[in-house]
């Protein structure tokens, strides 16, 4: 299956003819050809797409299917040694294809420059989320559901720290470092640290459970894969599709770059109390304007009004 | 004839190394024109270059360097703001509904005795009342940016490159909003915007308050020298300065979480802490 990192990384290589000496052998020089096209073609305004759509090859290109994300990708593998103007022919035919595959809303988005830099402020936007509903353990019925709802609402009408997964249903801001990767959010929540200096979790004997629980994060390739244990079941719990967060519950996150300033981040927890199979799903941020600055929301557990709304439900006027 | 074949060889073998030759030359001489240039880029890179980045990142601890005893008594071992009005008040500064420490009833409260301090909300991070909690200070280093968060909700966030947003239109907020920049071995940030409160030493926050923070590893790498510097002409006759000091904590440690629940009644009660010794 391909994917963007292997049509970014995909190199070609052409004999150089200029000059060329007397007596002496033409250099051969590697050309790292940029991504011709990345990201969903005509899926630009899909966020996600099925197994089912993902297409056998036509025209040279093959949509794929990776991490539910359709991709286009040139089909073939590396392209062999070529001379300078068939060389040539292949790129300007190949970007001539891409830009006309990009479609007729302008250019075609911006590749990430540096596909291991998070760092950032990103937005969701009413097409972000793809969420499959979860598959629950029979134990997991409607008296468990409504006994973490009412929880849940107990935190939001406290102004408790929503935690994870909630801090990520927003607008958060990324910076990294060389050790850690750290995400706030404008939820009310604790700051998000993620380890990054190859370290283990720390031991749960030790540890104080927390709503963000102890993270861990690495990169495979352009993917930073982070990974979550040490949870409190305290804060707001409930997980997209369906479940909530516990003490027993693992999450693992693939934050990955797309083009033109998105980033996707697919989200799997597991709880053996909870579900029945891993629940996943997956976010698409959008980079948000340079100008905007992230600002916690305001949260005040003793207005009256909001208190009454929040327990008592909307009345009539 | 078998000579004459062979002298054309030669011949031919000699313009081809003549040109050989020429070409090289000519490689050279534009090699060693673009090492030079190279060279020149270089050294201009190198001269425009930002000075070595100071590193901060890292956990710190407050440390009670007075041995004061007690958070409510290490505030009064600050130097005293020199207020243009020492007689204005200003809004209370604590977590918890005003005053954190003081009991609300106005009566003394022998050792272990619980007394009610305030409502029972839990704060948020603020600039400067995240610095004075016992809970830790996280600095996070980023290409463009400084995180700074404690272990209560919000983090601030420092822009460190010159192209930021425009603050000007942005209400006023509990963490300001604030630039920075390296001056050798000191992270230096500028604040501005911070919403109202208290500043130790008896110091207050203004709408045109100013802040001037000073980071600065001391020798040995493990301890913290932060310098606040307060200014405002409506407010202090000359800038507030004082010093906090912080320990670094080891390179493994984890962020922890500060919980807090407005719904928990003893949130509003504090406890005379035993005499120290």
């Amino acid at each position: 299956m391909k994917g963007l990192r292997n049509v970014s990384s995909r190199a070609i290589t052409v004999t150089n003819r200029l000059p060329t000496i007397p007596g002496r052998r033409s250099k051969r020089v590697k050309v790292f050809q940029k991504p011709l096209i990345s990201g969903p073609l005509s899926y630009r305004d899909k966020p996600s797409c099925n197994k089912s759509d993902a297409s056998p090859p036509v025209r040279k290109y093959r949509v794929t299917v990776q991490e539910n994300l359709c991709t286009f990708a040139p089909v073939g593998r590396r392209a062999r040694p070529v001379g300078g103007v068939a060389a040539s022919a292949v790129l300007l035919v190949l970007t001539g294809v891409g830009a006309f595959a990009q479609g007729g809303r302008g250019a075609a988005p911006a590749p990430p420059s540096d596909p291991h830099d998070l760092s950032g402020v990103w937005e969701l936007r009413y097409d972000s989320a793809n969420v499959a509903r979860a598959s629950l353990l029979p134990a997991v019925n409607d008296a468990a559901l409504n006994t973490q709802l009412a929880k849940d609402r107990h935190a939001v009408r406290w102004c408790n720290y929503v935690g994870l997964p909630q801090l990520m249903n927003g607008t958060i801001d990324i910076v990294q470092s060389d050790r850690e990767v750290v995400i706030s959010s404008e939820a009310r929540s604790i700051v998000r640290h993620i380890y990054s200096d190859g370290r283990k979790h720390v031991s749960l004997e030790t540890f104080d459970n927390t709503t963000n629980g102890n993270s861990i994060g690495s990169w495979q390739g352009n993917t930073f894969v982070v990974d979550t244990v040490g949870f409190s079941d305290q804060g707001v719990t409930g997980i997209p599709g369906g479940g909530f967060r516990t003490t027993g519950s693992h999450l693992v996150e693939r934050f990955r770059l797309l083009s033109g300033d998105r980033m996707v981040v697919t989200s799997t927890w597991t709880d053996p109390k909870v579900y029945a199979k891993p629940q996943v799903y997956q976010y698409i941020y959008y980079r948000s304007d340079p100008n905007y600055v992230p600002r916690l929301t305001a949260c005040d557990p003793f207005d009256e009004e909001r208190a009454q709304l929040l327990t008592d439900g909307p009345r009539g006027q | 004839m078998k000579s004459g074949v062979i002298m054309q060889i030669k011949t031919h073998s000699r313009r081809a190394a003549a040109r050989d030759l020429a070409w090289r030359l000519r490689e050279k001489k534009t090699f060693g024109l673009v090492a030079f240039a190279t060279a020149i880029l270089c050294g201009a890179a190198g001269s425009a270059q930002p000075p070595s980045v100071p590193d901060l990142n890292g956990a710190y601890v407050l440390e009670d360097v007075e041995g004061s005893g007690s958070w409510t008594g290490m505030q009064t071992r600050y130097p005293k703001a020199d207020l243009l009005n020492p007689q204005a008040g200003g809004p209370g500064g604590g977590g918890r509904g005003g005053g954190r420490g003081m009991a609300t009833d106005g009566k003394p409260h022998g050792p272990g005795e619980t007394y009610v301090v305030g409502n029972g909300g839990c704060g948020t991070s603020g600039v400067p009342g995240m610095y004075s909690r016992s809970a830790a200070i996280s600095i996070v280093q980023g290409k463009d940016a400084v995180i700074m968060a404690a272990e209560v909700p919000g983090a601030r966030h420092i822009y460190m490159s010159a192209k930021h947003p425009d603050f000007s239109a942005l209400p006023r907020s509990a963490m300001g909003y604030s630039t920075g920049h390296y001056e050798g071995d000191s992270l230096v940030i500028d604040t501005v915007k911070l919403a109202g409160g208290m500043v130790a030493g008896g110091g207050r926050i203004g709408p045109d308050t100013h802040l001037t923070e000073k980071y600065r590893l001391l020798p040995g790498g493990k301890r913290l020298e932060l310098t606040f510097t307060w200014s405002d002409p409506s407010i202090y006759r000359k800038p507030h300065t004082y010093q906090m000091f912080y320990a670094k904590q080891p390179a493994d440690s984890v962020a922890l979480e500060e919980w807090c629940d407005s719904s928990d009644p003893r949130q509003k009660e504090s406890i005379t802490p035993p005499p120290q010794q």
